[in-house]
């Protein structure tokens, strides 16, 4: 450091009067420039925030009580003769984003699913090498006969679709939970 | 500039520690007085002297200032506040710094524990407990005008100890003939009725 340098240096240091120095401005002397949080204060926080979320989940779970029952929607999917045993078909319903899928399983029988993972509402495939309905985001495993989970994450069984056969045609009539 | 505030008089403390009782009694240290009255010669003299936090202006809070983690903070009216408990480290540094001795160290609660003239109090207008109490008007609280105005004696806020000068927001009460509060003369003159030695001047010790 040369010696001009010295001019920028503090040396106010005991002169007396002297304008608050920079890191006066961190670690300040007065109440309202200090970020103290009391224990009253962080309370406060804690509880109101823990109240805010209680109070948001249980309106969610309340809408969603409402807003999912009872959609029966008459909707024909496919042939019968399209869909060979031991392949699936994926299709729309009950709205024209919902994923679905419809399973015609070694036997003959028709099934019919909501795609949506019960787990974190990914698409669920088949894969009827191994018999089972697949979830590829964490491996969740659902049984393509009843519809309920067998590996991974998934705790509840897929929504399934009430159908019926009308002259070939499979008619998808109502998701049920 | 009509700003609340204590003003001491030793001349009238009669050293009955109504004050110190009075403070006893606040919640937010029951059982410990934050004022003290001083016997100042005892074996020589009658004299008392309440002792209370002065709350320094200029330069501000000796005390805050030394506090190495802000525990000590100051409130938009002047007023010094206690150590903050869930900041205090017990250092000390505190009781060191402040020119008048003020700050008391609670050994056991490892906190520092002194006058915040009854912050609680004086926010909504009343008076602090000891003012509220001393029957002689020795601490007496008001404006300055209002002190000019009623009382006899001379407010100082203004206190030297060799070049340095504090400024508080506590006035002391000084006799007329006394123009201002120097420690150091006063020490010196002491000192030569005693021996006769020379005090040294002192080297200013706040920031």
């Amino acid at each position: 450091m040369s010696q001009g340098d010295n001019k920028n240096l503090d040396l106010s240091y005991n002169q007396g009067r002297t304008l608050p120095r920079r890191w006066r401005s961190q670690f300040p002397l007065h109440w309202d420039a200090d970020d103290q949080v009391s224990r009253r204060e962080l309370l406060r926080f804690t509880v109101l925030t823990s109240g805010a979320l209680f109070g948001g989940t249980s309106m969610l779970a309340v809408l969603d009580w409402f807003g999912t029952t009872g959609q029966a929607r008459t909707q024909q999917v496919v042939a019968a003769n399209q869909v060979p045993e031991g392949s699936a078909y994926y299709f729309n319903y009950p709205a024209s984003d919902d994923q679905a899928v419809l399973l015609h399983l070694p036997g003959g029988q028709f099934v019919a699913y909501s795609q949506k993972c019960t787990h974190l509402s990914c698409s669920v495939y088949y894969k009827p090498e191994r018999q089972e309905l697949l979830c590829p985001c964490h491996d969740g495993v659902f049984d393509p006969v009843t519809g309920d989970p067998v590996a991974g994450p998934p705790q509840r069984a897929l929504p399934r679709i009430r159908i019926r056969q009308e002259n070939g045609m499979i008619i998808a009539e109502e998701e049920t939970a | 500039m009509a700003i609340k505030t204590l003003f001491v008089d030793p001349s009238r403390c009669i050293g009955c520690r109504s004050c110190e009782a009075a403070c006893r009694e606040c919640d937010s240290h029951k059982g410990e007085s934050m004022v003290m009255v001083d016997f100042i010669d005892r074996g020589k003299s009658v004299a008392t002297q309440p002792t209370v936090c002065m709350h320094c202006n200029d330069p501000v809070a000796p005390c805050a200032q030394v506090c190495p983690v802000m525990a000590i903070l100051i409130t938009p009216e002047g007023v010094v506040q206690m150590a903050e408990p869930s900041r205090c480290i017990g250092c000390r540094n505190c009781v060191y710094a402040c020119p008048f001795g003020v700050p008391k160290f609670d050994a056991e609660a490892r906190l520092m524990k002194k006058c915040n003239l009854c912050y609680d109090r004086t926010v909504q207008g009343l008076k602090p407990w000891c003012a509220q109490a001393c029957p002689t008007g020795a601490l007496w609280y008001g404006d300055y005008e209002e002190f000019v105005a009623q009382r006899n004696g001379h407010p100082v806020n203004r206190t030297l100890f060799g070049t340095q000068q504090v400024n508080t927001r506590v006035y002391h009460v000084l006799p007329p003939e006394e123009p201002m509060l120097d420690i150091v003369a006063l020490l010196r003159e002491a000192e030569a009725k005693e021996a006769g030695t020379a005090w040294q001047d002192q080297e200013a010790w706040v920031l």
